[in-house]
């Protein structure tokens, strides 16, 4: 039975939170069931924890149904406003879409900003060079886990190559699809770099707590330049197949990830890259290590928050800033050895802060005290 | 000075506490030529460290470094460039909570350690392996003492008899900070580095800025500031 938004303040409440796609309905067990997306909000624990602050279920017994690009990704059971229940919906879970959602991402435009860069470490005087752009990107939901997504850049410093110039910098059609049994299918098609076009899949299977996965990807990508000839005529021009097995495992009782990644890379490089890693929160601190036939290498990694906690939302285009900014050192400077390319902001690379025990943890942390 | 957790220019055993981040600056007198390997410019300039260092365990501590010498002129000409380092600490017993010591072991700048070992290029500027232990008593109300003891060692020659041409840890160190009490903002600071006596002092200001100055034996003074915060 969907209750009417007129008699429900709590719906209300969500939407003006910032929360989208919002909507209430009678679960098959008939327990209250509210269900929204919570793309506002940088971090998913600080979403909820600000919800409990609002005291908006309070005295009651509910079920939030939290989703990303339209797909159920966590259950969380609400008795009194404190979680009794965290877990992971099945695939074949639906979400009751009948009647007036509130703050509809069907549509909507989200215009992410960030900076993006590149960077090879120098010897004597000039010890590190480096270009540095801004990005803004456009970010078009068009249904159920399918999106548009793309991105200008625009130089702000570069004393290392000759992208002087404002470029496009992605341009893709992204699509996630949860199967059976933890199992996530996440595709896209485009302009991946500003000089590879072409397509890219994956399969992603969880264990149900969500500590190790496997993964297989498949890529196939071709020179294809917005600007006409590459910069680097070597690197460029061919066409590469790129298939990876990763396997990753998380500790939890320290977050402490690792990750195991085998098969071939761009520019023909086989190899295998080996990285643990150490999340705090929503901060991803980490050491990698690279053995393939382009070379070997290592060096640290930080996934790191970019500026706001917390976007707009509400309205049909909302302005945000990128989730994290990627900081990375490589001992021996910026090689050709591992490399891939970035296929777009997908659902399957979300997950980890929807795993339960995870959730769990950093939402406890935060809780407001009784 | 370092930007690892310890006193002046020695590491001590703690750890900060599970996910601290620090970065810092440290200005460094011209003695550094002893620690390093710049030879050529040894003790004629100053140097400059930027660090961070992540708390990455309880029990681990790991730091990225960027050391480089200031007012040099061409670099090229003078075959010289700043220092980049990677080093880890390792606490093997934590004291804070019994009666014994805690202990570490430390490993400054290994990869470049690794690579001397293995025979391959790199320069290795302020390489230490290193056991230290540490404690912390209060033997009165209103004084605490921490005292850290170690040795540096040379481990690369323990395992391929080949030797870096210079530690920064070689043989005996041991410092002592003296605090009103332990969570005191203000701390006095004497140690032995293996080579040098050294004498500072450390001050904590806005709740996350350590600031830390040191006079070494016979030289000029050495000091910085870290800011400190948990991730």
């Amino acid at each position: 039975m969907l209750l009417s938004q007129a008699v429900d303040p709590r719906l209300r409440a969500l939407a003006d939170m910032g929360f989208e796609d919002v909507m209430s309905y009678k679960g098959a067990d008939g327990k209250m069931t509210y269900s929204f997306e919570a793309g506002n909000y940088r971090f998913l624990p600080r979403a909820i924890n600000d919800l409990f602050k609002k005291g908006i279920f309070k005295d009651d017994t509910v079920q939030l149904v939290i989703n990303k690009r339209s797909i159920p990704v966590l259950f969380v059971e609400l008795n009194n406003n404190q979680p009794v229940a965290v877990e992971w919906p099945s695939s074949g879970y639906q979400v009751k879409k009948n009647g007036k959602v509130l703050n509809p991402t069907a549509g909507k435009l989200d215009i992410p900003f960030g900076i993006d860069y590149g960077y090879q470490l120098g010897n004597f005087d000039r010890p590190l060079l480096m270009a540095i752009h801004a990005t803004a990107g456009i970010d078009l939901t068009i249904t159920r886990g399918l999106s548009l997504q793309g991105a200008v850049a625009f130089p702000l410093f570069n004393n290392f190559d000759s992208n002087t110039f404002i470029r496009p910098h992605r341009l893709a059609i992204v699509y996630d699809r949860q199967l059976p049994d933890h199992l996530w299918l996440s595709a896209s098609l485009g302009f991946f770099t500003q000089y590879r076009a072409g397509g890219h899949i994956k399969w992603r299977k969880y264990t149900s707590d969500g500590t190790f996965f496997y993964e297989m990807n498949l890529g196939y990508t071709r020179f294809s330049s917005f600007t006409g000839k590459p910069q680097f005529v070597q690197l460029e021009p061919e066409a590469s197949f790129v298939y990876l097995l990763d396997v990753g495992y998380q500790w939890k009782k320290y977050d402490l990830g690792f990750l195991l990644s085998a098969g071939r890379y761009l520019y023909q490089d086989a190899g295998v890259n080996f990285s643990f890693y150490r999340q705090f929160n929503e901060k991803r601190i980490g050491i990698q290590l690279l053995w393939t036939e382009n070379g070997k290498n290592g060096g640290f990694f930080l996934q790191w928050p970019f500026l706001a906690k917390k976007y707009p939302g509400k309205g049909r285009v909302s302005i945000q800033t990128m989730r994290s900014f990627p900081i990375s050192y490589r001992y021996t400077g910026n090689d050709r050895a591992g490399r891939t390319y970035q296929t777009g902001d997908h659902v399957t690379d979300q997950l980890w802060e929807t795993i339960p025990y995870f959730f769990s943890k950093n939402l406890l942390d935060a809780m407001p005290s009784k | 000075m370092g930007g690892l957790t310890g006193l002046l220019n020695i590491p001590s055993a703690h750890m900060q506490k599970d996910g601290t981040m620090m970065l810092g600056a440290h200005f460094l007198d011209p003695s550094i030529g002893d620690y390093g390997a710049y030879d050529h410019l040894k003790n004629e300039f100053d140097a400059l460290a930027l660090f961070g260092t992540v708390t990455f365990l309880p029990f681990v501590e790991g730091e990225f470094r960027y050391t480089f010498l200031l007012g040099v002129e061409n670099w090229e000409e003078n075959s010289y460039f700043g220092d980049r380092m990677m080093s880890v600490k390792i606490r093997l017993l934590n004291g804070d909570t019994h009666k014994w010591p805690s202990v570490s072991l430390g490993f400054e700048d290994f990869v470049s350690l690794a690579a001397f070992i293995i025979d391959a290029s790199s320069p290795s500027y302020f390489a230490s392996n290193y056991v230290v232990a540490s404690k912390k008593v209060q033997p009165f109300k209103h004084l605490f003492i921490d005292l850290s003891l170690g040795y540096g060692y040379n481990l690369s020659h323990a395992l391929m008899k080949r030797s870096p041409e210079r530690l920064q840890h070689d043989g005996l160190f041991g410092g002592i900070e003296l605090r009103l009490h332990e969570t005191s903002s203000f701390g006095l600071m004497l140690e032995y580095d293996s080579r040098y006596w050294n004498a500072g002092l450390r001050l904590l200001i806005f709740k996350h800025v350590h600031l830390l100055a040191s006079m070494n034996e016979n030289r000029g003074f050495s000091g910085g500031f870290t800011y400190k915060f948990v991730l």
